[in-house]
């Protein structure tokens, strides 16, 4: 555990580190509260390191830095990079196509019974439960982008 | 079969955990940035009898540049109705908040100059904040259409108030006590910080200004609990407020009952500062002439409209109609006086 | 007494029962809908209003503003995913829940303590409201700044295990609220050239991102599989008895307190109320499980939550101070009817101004009455299958996440924050102080920069005004005490073992 403290300490003390440079560029006024808050933030990063850095070593049980197997990261991934283009496609395809279309893809990778009968289902089920919702938006006075499609 | 009817029926629930009827509005509340379709032959202009003859589209998207509810968005859902009948056409309201307005007006001037969508809008993202040249825009990149309204701002005290009995005494504690005299406003670089800074810095005077970022509603309760001297407020915002003592008209002498009394700067012996906040109607840059003339022509018309004047007599609806010329030298002026004091910001 | 009664009797016509009735599902409807604020919902409606009388509009929106901060929980409950940032300490106690096969429970004592949450401040609104609201103008500079840094003591009590990791993840948050346009100098800062930074990074993105994305990748990490019948079978709902409309008198009164004092704080709202209740809460429990799918935690969030609503409402009618953004939109309404707030809506208008306070009453019964019939239903939600039910969150986040301003921009951050919530959480660091620092680092600033303006630019002079200043002085105290209360309930323990 402590090995991956020191790593996310360093992680976060760098994004830290980045807005007290970045706050440099600022008028004093603007500048006092972030570079006060940044320097306690690389304050305590610094102290997680130490702490967590003085332990590792005495630590029995050496975990991986990174607690995921491969297939987690691969669904992870997969699944990052599916939404990444799903929202890309909101407003270039249509809102309401886009959705459904991505929802049913998600539905059925993750389906556990793979035969034709709960495809069918789940492609029922996202196509009323995509049009009810978004129905239900609409009335609610929201608009949504229409690309191509929908 | 029991499991796929199972599964519809939790879907439906979660469904139902989301809605259980659907109803109420119907107009629009919040849009991306892409722009309606401006296909379709609408309604004649001329609808409203102005002599200009332009094709409005079906559907005007008018971005509001604040969030839904906020005062900007309340003026514009209330002459909604009245306009879309003098315009021949739906109004669809976008409203786009953020950064004083500033995203939602830079996401306007990116659409389609057809005549189909239109700016709403307070002068704090049309002229204050391209003034102080952090926008990707500038004010010309705006037309003035018609303005709406035009509230005159004012320096107001607590009425508890027994040192500024006046606008004279607070003048001279300026004067007497350089920084000392604070006023809140609702945040720098807005119209309301420029209403009294832009004639102090120009007289050489000094004042503190102190940013109440929560807006007026904000400023007020600082001011009556005396935390800070003063607030700069207009008009609309202070009607019906009988704890708050306006002490000097920043902008244009009222003629509202209650207001009328109050001192203009000019009165005070100082010529050439007037800071209203006006609403009004903006295109982009590149619109064909012919819209704007219409479009301030049905808002013209709206505002001459017995059945608005009734309503808006009613609820409290002050507008001060200017059409696109008086407008657009209003626009330019108060560009002019922003921008020494939003430079020395910077 | 024959005036009072024939309010109430105003209140209880037809027409105003039917408009609380509407007023009350709509507004569960917007709350439970994450992206739909309750300030959304009302500002969309008030055109339907304009034709009504004054009082049945008040009473219309009002049950909307009441109804939306229960409806936030329940998404916040069942799929964590909460309806509003106010419904965001809900999910920390609501969904552990949940996953403990307690969702019925867990929705009942959600509508039972927001039911006593708003029948108090209703109470409140009723009888104290003059008085009450002048202490709003008590809340200078210094009291918002102590104010924010109380809020920030929470975290440590909410990360008593870990409290340089729990720190660490609150000044994340304060920095990210530094990103926009700074409330000193009105000048643009940490946007790296973006118009869309401008605006500031937005709660609901965040929240959504770091609560209901994560978690659809937490579910879905492993491949789903086929649902056991035993697992299915397992999920029943719990009885209600006449006990659990009244489990935690003690809770649902002094969380009410902590809403209404809260509510009636301008620039506060709802999100501060519940985080600051739930952190009381955390020093009188007896419940080992609390924070970690107690039912008291829900008891305290909620009646929290709901009280505010009457303590927004205070300096709102009274003053023409909105507490929060909600409120404001009220106000206009307001104002479009006719009607001036101030004093004189409880003297000239008190015709207008009491049935719509006794209304107020009537939605608040309503709105429990939904709630605890509803509650079988809704806790359905987790018998779905959980490939489905994922894929719906998702699709609800991104739905909610855009509706929220029109920005698929926002949609992005959303997904940014849902990536770096699951990573935090996967390496043990608690998100709830990104959620807090975000909430009150503006307060704070603003607080703070204010104060140091008035005091000629000296820090030591801010720190020693504050001594002379009676609210800057309790909530020192209480700053004090929420910071090392945890550590002396450990030493106790210790010594008790």
């Amino acid at each position: 555990m402590n090995k991956r403290n020191f790593i996310t300490g360093i992680v976060v003390l760098a994004f830290f580190a980045l807005f007290y440079v970045y706050s440099g560029q600022l008028q004093p006024a603007a500048a006092l509260w972030p570079r006060i808050i940044c320097m306690a933030g690389m304050v305590l990063s610094a102290a997680n390191i130490v702490i967590s850095g003085v332990k590792w070593k005495q630590e029995q049980s050496q975990t991986a830095v990174f607690p995921l197997n491969p297939g987690q990261i691969k669904r992870g991934l997969m699944l990052t990079a599916l939404t990444a283009i799903w929202i890309f496609l909101l407003s270039r395809v249509g809102f309401l196509v886009s959705s459904m279309v991505f929802t049913a893809i998600i539905i059925l990778i993750f389906e556990p019974v793979k035969d034709k009968k709960h495809y069918i289902r789940d492609i029922v089920v996202t196509v009323i439960f995509s049009v009810l919702l978004f129905a239900m938006f609409s009335l609610l006075g929201i608009r949504f982008p229409r690309g191509i499609l929908i | 079969m029991k499991k796929f009817i199972s599964s519809a029926l939790s879907a439906a629930l979660i469904f139902s955990l989301a809605a259980c009827s659907a109803g109420g509005g119907s107009d629009a509340t919040s849009s991306s940035g892409t722009s309606s379709t401006s296909a379709g032959a609408g309604t004649s202009a001329s609808a409203s009898g102005t002599a200009a003859q332009v094709e409005f589209p079906d559907i005007i998207t008018v971005t509001v540049p604040f969030n839904a509810g906020s005062n900007t968005d309340i003026q514009m859902r209330f002459i909604q109705p009245y306009l879309e009948k003098h315009l021949g056409a739906t109004l669809v309201i976008n409203n786009a908040g953020g950064a004083s307005g500033v995203i939602g007006t830079t996401d306007f001037i990116s659409q389609a100059a057809d005549g189909s969508n239109i700016l709403f809008s307070l002068p704090t993202p049309t002229v204050y904040r391209p003034a102080s040249g952090e926008t990707t825009y500038t004010v010309d990149d705006l037309v003035p259409v018609s303005r709406i309204t035009a509230d005159p701002f004012y320096l107001a005290v607590s009425g508890e108030n027994d040192q500024f009995p006046d606008g004279q005494s607070v003048l001279i504690y300026i004067q007497e006590n350089p920084g000392q005299f604070t006023y809140a406003n609702a945040g720098n670089g807005g119209i309301a910080h420029v209403a009294f800074a832009s004639f102090l810095d120009s007289e050489g005077l000094d004042a503190l200004s102190v940013p109440f970022t929560g807006g007026t509603a904000d400023c007020y309760t600082a001011v009556m609990g005396g935390h800070v001297m003063s607030y700069s407020v207009s008009e609309s915002e202070l009607t019906g407020r009988s704890d708050i003592r306006p002490v000097i008209n920043l902008g244009t002498k009222s003629t509202t009952p209650g207001f009328e009394d109050v001192p203009t700067l000019a009165e005070l012996g100082y010529e050439g500062y007037e800071t209203n906040a006006f609403a009004g109607f903006y295109y982009m840059k590149g619109v064909d002439e012919a819209y704007v003339e219409a479009f301030d022509a049905a808002v013209k018309a709206t505002l001459e409209d017995e059945e608005f004047l009734a309503a808006a007599a009613e609820s409290n609806f002050m507008h001060r109609y200017a059409g696109h010329e008086e407008f657009a030298e209003q626009v330019k002026n108060a560009a002019e006086l922003a921008v020494p004091i939003l430079e020395a910001l910077q | 007494m024959t005036e009072i009664l024939g309010y109430i009797a105003t209140a209880f016509s037809p027409e105003n029962l039917v408009f609380a009735l509407v007023g009350t599902i709509l507004g569960i409807i917007v709350g439970a809908l994450p992206g739909f604020t309750p300030t959304m919902g009302i500002a969309v409606l008030i055109p339907v209003t304009y034709t009504i009388s004054p009082t049945s509009a008040l009473v219309f929106l009002g049950a909307i503003y009441c109804g939306s901060m229960f409806g936030g929980s329940i998404s916040a409950i069942l799929i964590n995913t909460p309806g509003t940032s106010a419904a965001a300490a809900t999910a920390m106690d609501g969904y552990a829940m949940t996953l403990k096969g307690k969702a019925h429970e867990a929705l009942v004592e959600s509508a039972m303590s927001s039911f006593w949450g708003g029948i108090v401040s209703v109470i409140a609104l009723l009888f104290l409201a003059p008085p009450l609201a002048r202490f709003a103008f008590q809340f200078g500079p210094q009291e918002r700044f102590m104010m924010a840094l109380f809020g920030l003591t929470i975290i440590a009590s909410l990360t008593a295990k870990s409290v340089i990791k729990g720190l660490m993840m609150g000044c994340v948050g304060l920095v990210l609220a530094c990103i926009g346009i700074d409330p000193v100098q009105g000048s643009v800062r940490f946007t790296f050239g973006s118009t869309f930074l401008m605006g500031g990074i937005q709660m609901i993105p965040v929240v959504i991102g770091l609560f209901s994305m994560s978690q659809v990748f937490t579910s879905l990490k492993d491949p789903v599989e086929v649902a056991s019948k035993e697992s299915l079978v397992q999920y029943k709902s719990s009885k209600m008895t006449l006990k659990d409309i009244f489990k935690y008198p003690k809770i649902y009164w002094w969380s009410s307190v902590i809403g209404l004092i809260v509510g009636i704080i301008p620039g506060t709202g709802g999100d501060v109320a519940s985080y600051v209740a739930h952190n009381t809460g955390h020093m009188f429990t007896k419940d080992p499980d609390y924070g970690n799918g107690s039912r008291e935690g829900v008891a305290w969030c909620e009646a929290a939550n709901n009280a505010v609503t009457g303590g927004t409402l205070i300096p709102t009618l009274t003053l023409g101070v909105p507490g929060n953004a909600t409120t404001a939109v009220l106000l206009s309404a307001l104002t479009i009817q006719g009607l001036t707030p101030g004093y004189g809506l409880f003297t000239t208008e008190k015709e207008i101004t009491y049935p719509f306070i006794c209304a107020l009453f009537i939605a608040n019964v309503m709105m429990a009455a939904i709630g605890i019939l509803g509650a079988k239903y809704f806790a359905r939600v987790t018998l779905a299958p959980k490939n489905i039910l994922n894929a719906f969150v998702l699709f609800l986040s991104v739905i909610g996440t855009y509706a929220i301003r029109g920005s698929v921009s926002d949609v992005f951050l959303m997904l940014v924050f849902g990536v770096i919530g699951y990573l935090l959480k996967l390496y043990k660091y608690n998100v709830v102080p990104i959620v807090l620092g975000l909430i009150l680092g503006p307060i704070a600033e603003a607080g703070l920069s204010q104060a140091l303006l008035l005091n000629g630019n000296s820090m030591v002079a801010v720190f020693a005004s504050m001594t002379t200043r009676p609210i800057c002085i309790v909530l020192f105290l209480c700053m004090v005490i929420s910071v090392s209360y945890p550590y002396i309930s450990q030493y106790q323990n210790k010594k008790k073992d």
